[in-house]
């Protein structure tokens, strides 16, 4: 199934003769560039990165090593968002007005380099989750081939894999805002110990889906549940907790269910578990 | 979601804390031995409490005094 599905998507992209990419890195928008770079040639496809606070450093190298490897010609661009007042008060559709800012700045820079069509790394099982950030992709006409031909996450893992793309088992990467409560506003000094507090647990071993959620001075760590044992053992809790309080918190917790996507939607009421 | 109550069902499970209620996140300050906690079976009982009382999400504080939490006595 996964693979007619990929076929589709071939067929899709050929249609599409040229193509911008918005691409982060992640699982499916590194798949997405890789087929399309395959079903295109490298010179008619662009992969356009929007670069701010809430883009991990981390994940922008993983993103650039990556294009490298499947040559994607790679267009980074800044982007705002955290000067757009709507976007910073953190409402519950605070990916709205960052998309909006994405879309506003990534597709004239892909008219201007001959790319037709705009897409996004959007996957089917996306179109089931909360994604108000999906409404300013459409305004701004931009398409969505995964979700179109019915790739779902798993798909693209397993598409992935056979391809040989590194990215087939990396954990999911929204941006850092996701981390904090809505109604918190987003700042610039908020992403950064967030940031730095994941980087942290990743380099004392952390392994797959991991989050900092943002609680003023206290952070909540989710863990993959399989993992929160581990880390519930007084030396490693004891390393945990100083790599979090080294970023800047006073107070760390674990969560005792572990990874969830979508989290803060669920803490603050909102439907949907995505994020 | 009252904190006391769930407090006081963590105690009926051997679990002595005390709870920080955040909107809907329970925060566990653990005052004896949680070292149960890092078991699947005593940490979804403890999920279940939460649950029952109106919280969603539960999480335990690693302590301020340079132990951890599952070594306390």
């Amino acid at each position: 199934m996964a693979l007619e599905r990929e076929r589709r998507l071939i067929a899709w992209l050929r249609d599409a003769r040229t193509v911008a990419i918005g691409y982060s890195g992640g699982v499916d928008s590194a798949y997405l560039a890789a087929v399309a770079v395959e079903a295109l040639g490298p010179d008619r496809v662009l992969g356009i990165v929007g670069r701010s606070a809430t883009y991990p450093e981390s994940q922008w190298r993983t993103a650039s090593d990556l294009a490298a490897r499947i040559g994607l010609h790679l267009l980074e661009l800044n982007t705002d968002e955290l000067n757009d007042p709507n976007y910073a008060a953190n409402p519950a559709n605070r990916c709205y007005f960052c998309k909006a800012e994405l879309w506003s700045v990534l597709v004239p820079a892909a008219r201007l380099h001959g790319m037709e069509v705009v897409v996004d790394g959007t996957n089917a099982d996306d179109t089931h989750d909360y994604r108000p950030g999906a409404a300013a992709a459409r305004e701004h006409g931009v398409r969505s081939p995964l979700a179109e031909v019915g790739l779902a996450k798993a798909d693209i893992r397993e598409r992935s894999r056979a391809r040989g793309l590194p990215s087939w088992d990396q954990p999911s990467s929204p941006c850092l805002a996701s981390r904090i409560p809505y109604g918190t506003a987003v700042t610039v000094e908020r992403l950064q110990r967030i940031g730095d507090a994941e980087a942290a647990l990743r380099a004392i071993g952390v392994r797959g889906d991991l989050r900092v959620r943002h609680h003023d001075d206290l952070a909540r760590v989710e863990l993959p549940s399989d993992e929160i044992g581990r880390w519930l053992e007084p030396t490693a809790s004891r390393r945990l907790r100083k790599a979090v309080l080294d970023a800047g918190y006073s107070r760390v917790a674990i969560d005792l269910r572990g990874f969830r996507s979508g989290s803060l939607n669920i803490l603050g009421g909102v439907r949907g578990g995505g994020e | 979601m009252s904190a006391t109550d769930l407090a006081s069902d963590l105690r009926t499970l051997g679990l002595a804390c005390v709870v920080e209620a955040r909107d809907r996140l329970a925060v566990l300050r653990p005052r004896g031995d949680v070292a149960s906690l890092a078991q699947p079976d005593a940490r979804a009982a403890v999920l279940r409490a939460a649950r029952a009382r109106g919280f969603t999400h539960v999480a335990l504080e690693l302590d301020g005094a340079g132990d951890a939490p599952v070594s306390r006595d």
